[in-house]
Protein backbone atom coordinates (compact mmCIF):
# COMPACT_ATOMS: atom_id res chain seq x y z
CA UNK A 1 0.00 0.00 0.00
CA UNK A 2 2.86 2.52 0.55
CA UNK A 3 4.45 1.98 -2.58
CA UNK A 4 3.28 4.46 -5.05
CA UNK A 5 1.32 6.50 -2.03
CA UNK A 6 0.08 9.46 -3.50
CA UNK A 7 0.62 11.21 0.05
CA UNK A 8 3.80 13.27 -0.34
CA UNK A 9 5.34 16.16 1.05
CA UNK A 10 7.77 18.05 -1.19
CA UNK A 11 9.95 21.09 -0.94
CA UNK A 12 12.53 22.71 -2.87
CA UNK A 13 14.78 25.77 -1.46
CA UNK A 14 17.21 27.44 -3.64
CA UNK A 15 20.12 29.40 -1.56
CA UNK A 16 20.72 30.35 1.58
CA UNK A 17 18.38 33.58 3.06
CA UNK A 18 20.50 36.72 4.19
CA UNK A 19 19.37 37.91 7.54
CA UNK A 20 19.09 41.62 8.65
CA UNK A 21 21.98 41.19 10.63
CA UNK A 22 24.09 40.05 7.59
CA UNK A 23 23.23 44.00 6.08
CA UNK A 24 23.86 45.59 9.22
CA UNK A 25 27.04 46.75 7.96
CA UNK A 26 25.85 48.34 4.79
CA UNK A 27 25.97 52.72 5.02
CA UNK A 28 24.03 54.24 2.35
CA UNK A 29 26.40 56.78 0.75
CA UNK A 30 29.25 54.68 2.41
CA UNK A 31 29.45 51.14 1.61
CA UNK A 32 30.90 49.92 -1.69
CA UNK A 33 29.95 46.97 -3.98
CA UNK A 34 33.55 45.34 -2.96
CA UNK A 35 32.51 45.79 0.94
CA UNK A 36 29.55 43.74 0.31
CA UNK A 37 30.86 40.81 -2.21
CA UNK A 38 33.49 40.74 0.80
CA UNK A 39 30.88 39.96 3.45
CA UNK A 40 27.70 38.68 1.58
CA UNK A 41 29.93 36.62 -1.70
CA UNK A 42 28.50 37.49 -5.02
CA UNK A 43 25.10 38.61 -6.06
CA UNK A 44 22.38 36.50 -7.60
CA UNK A 45 21.95 39.02 -10.01
CA UNK A 46 22.58 42.28 -11.26
CA UNK A 47 21.08 44.96 -13.66
CA UNK A 48 21.35 48.53 -14.84
CA UNK A 49 19.12 51.27 -14.11
CA UNK A 50 19.44 54.60 -15.07
CA UNK A 51 20.69 56.27 -12.33
CA UNK A 52 23.42 53.04 -11.58
CA UNK A 53 22.80 49.83 -10.73
CA UNK A 54 20.30 46.99 -8.84
CA UNK A 55 21.83 43.87 -7.54
CA UNK A 56 19.93 41.22 -5.62
CA UNK A 57 20.41 38.55 -3.24
CA UNK A 58 17.29 35.52 -3.78
CA UNK A 59 16.46 32.79 -1.75
CA UNK A 60 13.33 30.82 -2.87
CA UNK A 61 11.19 28.21 -0.80
CA UNK A 62 8.81 26.02 -2.85
CA UNK A 63 6.81 23.58 -0.48
CA UNK A 64 4.43 21.36 -1.71
CA UNK A 65 1.95 18.47 -0.07
CA UNK A 66 -0.82 16.41 -1.74
CA UNK A 67 -3.14 13.32 -0.74
CA UNK A 68 -5.33 11.04 -2.63
CA UNK A 69 -8.06 10.12 -0.03
CA UNK A 70 -9.94 7.64 -2.57
CA UNK A 71 -6.44 5.79 -3.41
CA UNK A 72 -7.01 3.22 -0.49
CA UNK A 73 -10.85 2.39 -1.96
CA UNK A 74 -9.87 -0.59 -4.24
CA UNK A 75 -8.70 -2.31 -1.23
CA UNK A 76 -12.11 -1.33 0.51
CA UNK A 77 -14.24 -2.29 -2.19
CA UNK A 78 -12.48 -4.30 -5.00
CA UNK A 79 -15.45 -3.90 -7.65
CA UNK A 80 -13.33 -0.69 -7.98
CA UNK A 81 -10.54 -2.12 -9.50
CA UNK A 82 -12.52 -2.64 -12.46
CA UNK A 83 -13.29 1.37 -12.59
CA UNK A 84 -10.87 4.12 -13.65
CA UNK A 85 -9.62 5.76 -10.89
CA UNK A 86 -10.47 9.32 -12.39
CA UNK A 87 -14.28 8.76 -12.26
CA UNK A 88 -14.21 8.53 -8.50
CA UNK A 89 -10.54 10.28 -8.00
CA UNK A 90 -10.76 12.84 -4.67
CA UNK A 91 -7.03 14.63 -4.23
CA UNK A 92 -6.01 17.42 -1.98
CA UNK A 93 -3.06 19.28 -2.19
CA UNK A 94 -1.80 22.86 -1.84
CA UNK A 95 1.55 24.58 -1.53
CA UNK A 96 3.48 27.99 -2.41
CA UNK A 97 6.23 29.50 -3.28
CA UNK A 98 7.82 31.74 -0.95
CA UNK A 99 10.76 34.26 -2.02
CA UNK A 100 12.94 36.14 0.30
CA UNK A 101 15.05 38.87 -1.58
CA UNK A 102 17.41 41.71 -0.33
CA UNK A 103 17.85 44.25 -2.81
CA UNK A 104 20.65 46.87 -2.88
CA UNK A 105 20.95 50.05 -5.34
CA UNK A 106 24.06 51.30 -6.11
CA UNK A 107 24.99 54.94 -7.88
CA UNK A 108 27.39 55.08 -11.06
CA UNK A 109 30.52 54.97 -8.47
CA UNK A 110 28.65 51.39 -7.22
CA UNK A 111 28.51 52.95 -3.78
CA UNK A 112 25.17 52.12 -1.92
CA UNK A 113 22.32 54.28 -2.25
CA UNK A 114 19.60 52.29 -0.40
CA UNK A 115 19.14 48.67 0.11
CA UNK A 116 15.88 46.38 1.66
CA UNK A 117 13.90 43.38 1.85
CA UNK A 118 11.48 41.88 0.11
CA UNK A 119 9.97 39.10 2.78
CA UNK A 120 7.10 37.04 1.29
CA UNK A 121 8.07 33.56 2.83
CA UNK A 122 4.97 33.10 4.20
CA UNK A 123 3.99 31.78 0.76
CA UNK A 124 5.22 28.90 1.06
CA UNK A 125 3.69 25.90 2.85
CA UNK A 126 2.01 23.01 3.01
CA UNK A 127 -1.48 23.47 3.86
CA UNK A 128 -4.44 23.10 1.07
CA UNK B 1 12.57 -31.34 20.95
CA UNK B 2 10.77 -31.54 17.54
CA UNK B 3 8.47 -29.07 18.99
CA UNK B 4 10.82 -26.81 20.55
CA UNK B 5 12.51 -26.76 17.00
CA UNK B 6 9.47 -25.61 15.16
CA UNK B 7 8.61 -22.26 17.71
CA UNK B 8 12.37 -21.68 16.74
CA UNK B 9 11.63 -21.54 12.87
CA UNK B 10 8.58 -19.69 13.09
CA UNK B 11 10.05 -17.39 15.39
CA UNK B 12 13.01 -16.80 12.97
CA UNK B 13 10.74 -16.97 9.81
CA UNK B 14 8.37 -13.95 11.91
CA UNK B 15 11.72 -11.97 11.66
CA UNK B 16 13.21 -12.83 8.48
CA UNK B 17 9.67 -12.18 6.90
CA UNK B 18 9.45 -8.62 9.41
CA UNK B 19 12.53 -7.99 7.90
CA UNK B 20 11.67 -8.17 4.30
CA UNK B 21 8.63 -6.25 4.45
CA UNK B 22 10.54 -3.24 6.62
CA UNK B 23 13.53 -3.64 3.66
CA UNK B 24 10.99 -3.72 0.84
CA UNK B 25 9.07 -0.71 2.37
CA UNK B 26 12.03 1.57 2.96
CA UNK B 27 13.74 0.74 -0.22
CA UNK B 28 10.86 1.16 -2.05
CA UNK B 29 10.33 5.24 -2.06
CA UNK B 30 13.99 5.74 -1.38
CA UNK B 31 15.71 7.88 -4.25
CA UNK B 32 18.99 10.28 -3.92
CA UNK B 33 19.66 13.01 -6.44
CA UNK B 34 22.78 15.25 -7.21
CA UNK B 35 23.50 17.58 -10.22
CA UNK B 36 25.46 20.61 -11.25
CA UNK B 37 24.46 23.14 -13.73
CA UNK B 38 27.77 24.10 -15.67
CA UNK B 39 31.52 23.69 -13.59
CA UNK B 40 32.25 25.23 -10.53
CA UNK B 41 34.75 28.02 -11.28
CA UNK B 42 38.23 26.62 -10.78
CA UNK B 43 39.72 29.07 -8.33
CA UNK B 44 43.09 29.03 -10.40
CA UNK B 45 41.46 30.59 -13.25
CA UNK B 46 40.15 33.10 -11.52
CA UNK B 47 43.31 33.95 -10.01
CA UNK B 48 44.88 34.34 -12.87
CA UNK B 49 42.37 37.18 -14.05
CA UNK B 50 44.92 40.25 -13.41
CA UNK B 51 43.25 43.29 -12.64
CA UNK B 52 44.44 46.49 -15.53
CA UNK B 53 45.42 43.87 -17.98
CA UNK B 54 43.79 41.04 -18.35
CA UNK B 55 41.39 41.49 -21.60
CA UNK B 56 38.32 40.05 -22.52
CA UNK B 57 39.68 37.59 -24.48
CA UNK B 58 41.88 36.07 -21.58
CA UNK B 59 39.19 36.12 -19.60
CA UNK B 60 37.16 33.98 -22.05
CA UNK B 61 40.14 31.70 -22.39
CA UNK B 62 40.32 31.25 -18.59
CA UNK B 63 36.48 30.34 -18.52
CA UNK B 64 34.88 30.50 -21.56
CA UNK B 65 32.20 32.59 -22.68
CA UNK B 66 30.25 34.19 -19.88
CA UNK B 67 26.76 33.13 -19.54
CA UNK B 68 25.41 36.77 -19.65
CA UNK B 69 26.88 39.90 -20.64
CA UNK B 70 25.86 43.10 -18.26
CA UNK B 71 26.10 46.81 -19.19
CA UNK B 72 25.92 48.44 -16.17
CA UNK B 73 27.96 52.46 -15.51
CA UNK B 74 29.55 52.38 -18.44
CA UNK B 75 31.24 48.89 -18.16
CA UNK B 76 30.53 45.40 -19.42
CA UNK B 77 30.02 42.87 -17.29
CA UNK B 78 30.82 39.18 -17.51
CA UNK B 79 28.26 36.83 -15.65
CA UNK B 80 29.24 33.61 -15.00
CA UNK B 81 26.99 31.23 -12.34
CA UNK B 82 26.69 27.94 -11.78
CA UNK B 83 24.14 25.57 -9.54
CA UNK B 84 24.36 22.51 -7.52
CA UNK B 85 21.53 19.96 -6.87
CA UNK B 86 20.93 17.54 -3.84
CA UNK B 87 18.06 16.04 -3.91
CA UNK B 88 16.41 13.06 -1.49
CA UNK B 89 13.14 10.76 -1.31
CA UNK B 90 12.35 8.93 1.06
CA UNK B 91 8.60 7.33 1.21
CA UNK B 92 6.45 10.21 1.53
CA UNK B 93 8.59 13.06 2.09
CA UNK B 94 11.61 14.79 -0.19
CA UNK B 95 13.65 17.34 0.14
CA UNK B 96 15.74 19.48 -2.61
CA UNK B 97 18.14 21.80 -2.03
CA UNK B 98 19.90 24.07 -4.76
CA UNK B 99 22.77 26.50 -4.32
CA UNK B 100 24.15 28.72 -7.16
CA UNK B 101 27.47 30.54 -7.37
CA UNK B 102 28.13 33.45 -9.39
CA UNK B 103 30.94 35.54 -10.57
CA UNK B 104 31.58 38.85 -12.44
CA UNK B 105 34.21 40.46 -14.13
CA UNK B 106 33.77 44.12 -14.59
CA UNK B 107 35.77 45.76 -17.98
CA UNK B 108 36.40 49.12 -18.53
CA UNK B 109 35.22 50.95 -22.04
CA UNK B 110 38.39 49.77 -23.43
CA UNK B 111 37.90 45.81 -22.53
CA UNK B 112 40.50 45.40 -19.84
CA UNK B 113 39.40 43.74 -16.59
CA UNK B 114 38.40 46.03 -13.63
CA UNK B 115 37.12 44.39 -10.83
CA UNK B 116 36.73 40.10 -10.23
CA UNK B 117 33.54 39.99 -7.89
CA UNK B 118 33.52 35.92 -6.72
CA UNK B 119 33.59 36.54 -3.16
CA UNK B 120 32.91 33.78 -0.78
CA UNK B 121 31.67 30.89 -2.67
CA UNK B 122 28.84 28.84 -1.39
CA UNK B 123 28.79 25.93 0.63
CA UNK B 124 27.88 22.88 -1.17
CA UNK B 125 23.97 22.36 -0.51
CA UNK B 126 22.80 19.55 1.84
CA UNK B 127 21.35 16.27 1.12
CA UNK B 128 18.46 16.08 2.69
CA UNK B 129 14.70 14.50 3.05
CA UNK B 130 13.32 15.94 5.97
CA UNK B 131 11.10 18.76 4.30
CA UNK B 132 10.27 20.49 7.78
CA UNK B 133 11.95 22.96 9.52
CA UNK B 134 14.61 25.82 8.32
Amino acid sequence: MLQGCPLAWRRVSLNEVVQQDDVSFIIPGETKLSDIVQRLGAPSSMKATQTGSIIRYQFLDIKYFTVNLTRPLPYLVPALSAVPSDLYQFTISGGGIGTDELQIGLDRDWTVVHFSFAHHLKASHYTP
Amino acid sequence: MSCNINTRRNTLGRILTALLLLASVISSGCAFFRGNYDDEFNADDVAAIKVGTSTRQDVANLLGAPERVIEANDQEIFHYYNYMVKSGTILFFSRTNVVGNDLYIFFSRDGIAQQVISGRQKPSPKMQFWPFGD
